[in-house]
């Protein structure tokens, strides 16, 4: 972690009436600064909460939103929930896989993008929903989709 | 009490107490997998579901406490589909391999299926493709794929051995058992797990593949290796140890053994053993017959003699020797040839049980892992349940592995005798305390005396074990293999030996050349004594010194009994053959003696001469020993090892051995220029450095039975740095 | 049919997010109230007398779970459940991010009565936005004192703590909750011992959903006896609904209880049935209640009639499915995600949603066999009931009613080798 976020982790240590509470958090702003969990990050974070890597190991593979492989630029996470598979979540992945590249789950060879689909992420009044870095996409369309795509694609130069 | 039924029987039993085992009291068995009785419910694997009357769902036997009126059912229609139905999930999953599987026939899966399973399986999906051999340490391996998820070894690492070494991982249909990568499996008590596991998800790599259960015969026996006396078993096939497991004992072990304990028997038949009796012709160790050699032994000991050992083996064969030195009128025997000063506390000696009921506990330089690891499990298990206090006096931090408050002191004695006068917080509490546990490591006098002394200070209940010494200490201590009426104790016999003073020295059990705290001394005694004669089970370079070499069937070849630290005679018995020119340890003393080896016989003049050893109340402490072990000053602290305590010679355990280290404290490193890790000699002994903050500042300690640690434990010792391993 | 907006009063007006026009509305009033006029004990009778149940599913009277902590002098926490993970829910999402002034002062004022000085708000890990709303909303909340060491100068400490989740619908049950705020796994626990004894650390702890401890804030306002006159007897009060799925005009709404149908909601409310198509079933609880045919569609919406009519009132979440939905496919969906949910503990759950899962996938692509549908039944019946928390029979609450209710098309699947619906189905 850099600097920042390890004085932020510190802080976190003290900011529960248990230590032990610290640890999601301080797996989060790994999360933050990497878009996934290096291994070497989980023996730091184990060093910080006293812990051996193999607990944080066993704590943070219970949980979907830490990653354990490197994730996009964007992380796309469609819905695919009841309420939005039935309102068109299905063509939704489908766009997004063929135009990306990808498959079922996946980054772009650029590292600009991940796809992945997701359970529930209540937003089933705005089905079809999808969420992009955890901001809320609601009713979404291969429309608006290609639009964001186009817009990102445009902001940062695929080489860059 | 609460009153209950059980499939209309009534029952009563304490509040608090779980169905499951109100339902056993009456002989109700309700099928499990996840639940041990020595480990609180889990509730997870759901195979105990019964019918409670008034409550609207099934309930887990398990996790539910019985109440009064509760009435309970088992066995119903419903019940029954409830535990096929479990039955059938577990089995949806489970690969098919129980013929090539080590616990088939001994499977808890297997067994619960055939009672209580369905028919058939509906299942007729794809099976979940895992792990299948997954070494999680050098001991156990995991099969991923025949894993039911009880957690039943996670539960025993976290509660019982207080080492979360393994957890889970992943979730749901994906989790599994494991350690993450950078942590191997390699607590101590990693056998259990195996044990425990209720079906053949975990192996141990020795055994796997070596014999199915159902082939196996089983001889109840008692651990060789260390005082706590852990009940064991011996799965043996074709007259050959197979396997060792644990045997359940209410008041010594709940179940659990050590890794020593359970592995430690590979040397009976894949070791290297003494074979057939030796005499020294001509310079040269030659065959001879077993009159020949005891006759020569019974009159070389007639003259000017000593014995030598006693801890490793059995009562029996402690008491005969006894006897017959008392015949021959030698003074001059002790059993304490690695560093101990006394097996027997004084004071009322302790039962391992009082760690159920002591309010306070002091460990007196206890390294309680290595020298009594089972003890351990017990303590821990009064502390997680009702907060017993723990409080380690010694030189050395860090001595015991649960939470406790650390008393570092010099010396140890008087810090013992200040807490007897009440000095401080923990000596008001020692005075107040209901109960008190004093555990010690039995090496030095002064500890003897102040422990004396704290036990007659208090008014409440106090009571002692010695940890530290050998699984028959005690037992050789109660039959009088002591110096007594002015007989020279070990290092006076070597002494006396070395000076071309002594005729004959026996030594049992024991390679004094590698194990006596003074090598030089032992190596001088060898060269000048006359006559040498080593009785015992392996070879070593004591016996190749020999004269007389008499080679003795193992424990596990033989009847006998160990005396354990509570002074609790433990009986066990042969369940390996043995080549037929060994004899048991007592056979021999008994034929020394002139008396007819009739173990019978012999048992029940054992039996009414040590009575106290074999009565069900508590023993009376020690007086004061003469001589014993006396530490030399400057030189290396002898520390203990549960692998490497006296020979290690079993060929598994050998190749799991940690590497030979040896620890210092900061400051002695630092004055040598060298750092963890690396090569070091300290007085001869050539050894990895360890650096040790919780040693007192200019300590060293080096652990037994490593080759070489006697030396050190008898100069000044001097690190010199020899190599750097650490760039 | 109208809707009876208490909580959701003010959820549109621009900038109610931001403390100054939340309290241009009336805002923190209650909480004023509480802590300046009434002692704890006042304020906790008034949510008894309001016969408020809990919103988050299953409708425990919160006043009754209060009074459950027990008189110890221990620390005791509150800790309000935002893990909103039921599918077909999302509600609470809707009141963080519009409004969270009403959740910190139905939090702060919740504290108050049960006398628990710390607070938690564990937000699934997807709201990371709504988190920094609430993060900022305390900010302000606590430059004015209403949240902070002394509470209003009542000499009173009331802090309130966020904590993100990280992706895992089972934190939603509340000892997984208390699990997953401690750092660790998010694994139920055993009970007993529930919350009330040994909760967050070990210490007493009230569990409460969003909605609930939000309405706290109206039932000071209008007093517990107002309140309870609202709804029905058992069913007090007014309850959010979020309705999704093939409907013209999905969104949440909120109802007086026991006042309107589920009809009324769903064909009035939301819009009814998209163009040209015909709604077969409704979910009506969240994703784990069964399912109700056209038949029971006249049902009141309140605890007890549909209980009634063989469901629960659950969450709050409408799912609604039209004749372009396949009910194979709809369940295979909710199999795949309670399967993808299951903590892996138990065994029925764990064992139990693969299994259906693969069955259900099987059927769905043509390949279901003879005897599929009287097993997946039966493994209905060895899961319900048997499970370690609930979550087992959340799965298979839609799936074993529509094996019922749907019996012929779920048959039409295996005999026809395809969905008989046709092409345009989702
Ligand atoms: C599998 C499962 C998931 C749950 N998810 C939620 C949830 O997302 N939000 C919630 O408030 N309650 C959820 N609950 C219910 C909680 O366990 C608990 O009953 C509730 O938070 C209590 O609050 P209340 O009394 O205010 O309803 C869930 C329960 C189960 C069994
Ligand atoms: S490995 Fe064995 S003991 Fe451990 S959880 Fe699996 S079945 Fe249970
Ligand atoms: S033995 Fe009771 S649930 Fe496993």
């Amino acid at each position: 972690m850099n600097a920042e976020r390890l004085a932020k982790a510190r802080e976190l240590l003290e900011a529960f009436p248990q230590k032990s509470s610290a640890l999601i958090p301080i797996l989060h702003l790994v999360e933050e600064e990497f878009g996934w969990i290096p291994e070497e990050e989980v023996a730091v974070v184990a060093d910080l909460m006293g812990y051996t890597p193999a607990y944080v190991e066993s704590v943070l593979s219970f949980y979907t939103l830490f990653h354990r492989q490197p994730t996009g630029k964007y992380l796309i996470q469609v819905c695919r929930g009841l309420s939005c598979q039935v309102r068109g979540a299905d063509e939704l992945s489908k766009f997004l896989y063929e135009e990306l590249g990808v498959q079922r789950s996946g980054t772009t060879e650029d590292g600009m993008f991940t796809v992945e689909a997701v359970e529930c992420i209540a937003l089933c009044k705005d089905a079809p929903a999808v969420q992009i870095n955890l901001e809320f996409y609601p009713d979404m369309t291969p429309e608006k989709m290609q639009a964001f795509l186009d817009k990102a694609r445009q902001e940062v130069p695929s080489d860059a | 009490m609460i009153t209950l039924t059980v499939d209309d029987r009534e029952v009563q039993v304490q509040p608090g107490t779980l169905i499951i085992d109100a339902a056993k009291a009456v002989g109700i068995e309700i099928p499990v997998f996840c639940y041990h009785p020595r480990m609180d419910p889990a509730a997870a694997c759901r195979m105990c579901l019964v019918r409670v009357e008034k409550m609207p769902k099934l309930m887990p036997a398990c996790a539910t406490p019985v109440s009064e009126g509760m009435v309970v059912h088992t066995d119903t229609d419903e019940v029954q589909k409830a535990h096929a139905g479990v039955l059938e999930f577990l089995l949806a999953n489970h690969p098919l391999d129980c013929p090539i599987c080590d616990k088939g026939g001994e499977c808890e899966l297997q067994d619960n299926s055939i009672a209580y399973g369905p028919r058939a399986t509906r299942f007729a999906d794809s099976k979940r493709h895992l792990d299948k051999a997954r070494a999680l340490g050098p001991i156990v391996e995991l099969d991923q794929e025949r894993c039911i998820q009880c957690t039943r070894c996670i539960r025993f690492m976290d509660e019982v051995a207080g080492d979360p070494v393994l957890t889970v991982h992943d979730r749901g249909g994906h989790a599994v058992i494991d350690t993450a990568e950078n942590r191997t499996f390699d607590s101590i008590f990693s056998g259990n797990t195996i044990e425990i596991c209720p079906v053949g998800a975990l192996t141990s790599r020795p055994f796997r593949f070596k014999a199915r259960p159902w082939d196996l015969d089983e001889v109840d026996s008692v651990c060789p290796h260390c005082p706590v006396g852990c009940n064991i078993k011996l799965s043996v096939r074709h007259g050959e140890v197979k396997r060792i497991l644990s045997r359940d004992s209410e008041e010594i072990d709940w179940g659990w053994i050590c890794d020593r304990g359970r592995f430690g028997y590979g040397f009976l038949k894949h070791g290297e053993r003494l074979e057939q009796p030796m005499l020294r012709k001509d310079g040269k160790l030659a065959p001879v017959s077993w009159d020949e050699a005891v006759s020569v032994l019974r009159e070389r000991m007639q003259g000017n003699s000593g014995a030598l050992g006693g801890g490793r083996h059995s009562l029996e064969a402690a008491y005969l020797l006894r006897r017959f030195l008392d015949q021959v009128g030698t003074k001059n025997v002790d059993h304490r040839v690695l560093p101990l000063y006394s097996a027997i506390a004084p004071g009322p000696v302790g039962r391992i049980d009082d760690v159920n009921d002591a309010d306070l506990l002091i460990s007196l330089d206890v390294e309680l892992l290595e020298e009594a690891p089972v003890l351990a499990l017990r303590m821990r298990e009064f502390q997680r349940k009702r907060g017993l206090r723990i409080v380690s006096v010694s030189p050395r931090r860090g001595l015991l592995d649960m939470p406790h408050q650390e008393a570092q002191t010099p010396d140890v004695a008087a810090t013992l005798r200040a807490i007897a006068q009440g000095e401080g917080d923990i000596g008001q509490e020692f005075l107040a305390a209901q109960k008190v546990l004093l555990l010690w490591n039995g090496r030095s006098e002064d500890v003897f005396s102040a422990i004396g002394a704290a036990v007659a200070a208090r008014s409440g209940e106090t009571a002692t074990l010695v940890a530290g010494s050998l699984a028959n200490s005690f037992g050789a201590q109660a039959a009088g293999l002591l110096p007594k009426d002015g007989g020279l104790d070990a290092r006076g016999m070597l002494e006396a030996a070395a000076a071309g003073q002594l005729d004959a020295l026996l030594v049992i059990g024991h390679d004094i050349l590698s194990e006596f705290p003074d090598a030089e001394l032992a190596a001088q005694a060898i060269e000048k004594v006359p006559f040498l004669a080593v009785a015992g089970t392996v070879p070593s370079e004591t016996t190749g010194r020999a004269d007389l070499v008499l080679p003795l069937a193992a424990w596990a070849e033989s009847d006998g009994h160990f005396v354990n630290m509570e002074g609790r005679a433990q009986p066990y018995a042969a369940g390996s053959d043995r080549s037929p020119q060994l004899v048991d340890d007592w056979e021999l003393m008994a034929r020394l003696l002139g008396i007819a080896p009739d173990y019978e016989a012999i048992l029940a003049e054992v039996q009414s001469a040590l009575a106290p050893l074999f009565a069900a109340e508590r023993r009376q402490g020690a007086e004061a020993p003469e001589g014993g072990y006396r530490p030399v000053p400057g030189a290396a602290i002898a520390g203990a090892s549960i692998y490497y305590k006296g020979v290690t010679p079993d060929p598994f355990l050998n190749s799991i051995v940690p590497q030979t280290r040896v620890a210092v404290a900061p400051d002695v490193a630092e004055a040598a220029g060298a750092a963890e890790d690396d090569e070091v000699e300290v007085s001869g002994l050539r050894a990895a450095l360890h650096v040790d903050p919780d040693l007192p500042p200019g300590a060293v300690l080096v652990r037994a039975g490593q080759e070489g640690a006697n030396h050190a434990l008898t100069r000044a010792a001097e690190v010199r740095a020899l190599a750097r391993r650490s760039e | 049919m109208p809707e009876t907006r208490i909580l959701f009063k003010h959820i549109d007006v621009p900038g109610i997010d931001r403390i100054d026009v939340y309290e241009q509305h009336g805002g923190y009033q209650s909480l004023r109230k509480a802590v300046l006029d009434m002692t704890p004990e006042s304020v906790a009778q008034e949510v008894m007398t309001s016969n408020l149940r809990g919103r988050g599913g299953a409708g425990f009277p919160t006043g009754r779970k209060w009074s459950f902590l027990p008189k110890d002098g221990r620390t005791r926490y509150l800790v309000c459940n935002a893990d909103e993970s039921e599918p077909g829910t999302c509600k609470d999402q809707e009141l963080i991010y519009k409004n969270p002034h009403l959740l910190i002062e139905g939090v702060a004022a919740s504290a108050y009565a049960i006398g628990a000085e710390d607070a938690f708000i564990y937000l699934r890990g997807e709201f990371k936005v709504g988190y920094a709303i609430l993060e900022r909303a305390i900010a302000e909340a606590r430059a004015k004192g209403y949240v902070g060491d002394d509470v209003l100068g009542s000499g009173r400490r009331i802090e309130i703590t966020l904590y993100l989740g990280a992706g895992a619908y089972i934190c939603g049950e509340e000892t997984a909750l208390l699990n997953s705020l401690e750092g660790k796994r998010g694994q139920p626990r055993l009970k007993p011992p529930f919350p009330a004894t040994a909760g967050l650390y070990g210490m007493p702890t009230v569990v409460n959903n969003v909605e609930t401890l939000a309405a706290v804030v109206p039932i000071l306002e209008m007093g517990g006896a107002e309140y309870s006159k609202l709804g029905s007897e058992k069913s007090a009060g007014t309850k959010l609904f979020s309705v999704s799925g093939t409907v013209r005009n999905p969104g949440n709404f909120e109802v007086e209880l026991n006042k309107v149908t589920l009809r009324e909601l769903v064909y009035d409310l939301a819009g009814g049935p998209l163009e040209g198509r015909e709604i077969k079933g409704i979910i009506p609880g969240g994703s784990s209640v069964p399912i109700l045919t056209p038949d029971k569609f006249d049902v009141a919406l309140d605890y007890e009639s549909l209980a009634a009519a063989g469901t629960m009132l659950g969450s709050g979440g409408v799912i609604v499915l039209d004749d372009h939905s396949c009910i194979v496919k709809s369940t295979l969906r909710l199999m795949e995600f309670y399967r993808h949910e299951s903590c892996g503990f138990c065994t029925p759950c764990r064992e139990g949603t693969m299994w259906l899962d693969q069955v259900l996938e099987r059927i769905e692509a043509g390949l279901g066999r003879p005897g599929d549908l009287e097993m997946l039944a039966d493994l209905c019946v060895n899961i319900e009931g048997r499970t370690f928390c609930p979550l087992g029979d959340a799965a298979i609450g839609v799936l074993k009613s529509g094996l019922e209710l749907y019996h012929e098309e779920y048959q039409a699947h295996i005999d026809q080798g395809c969905c008989p619906l046709g092409e345009v189905v989702r």
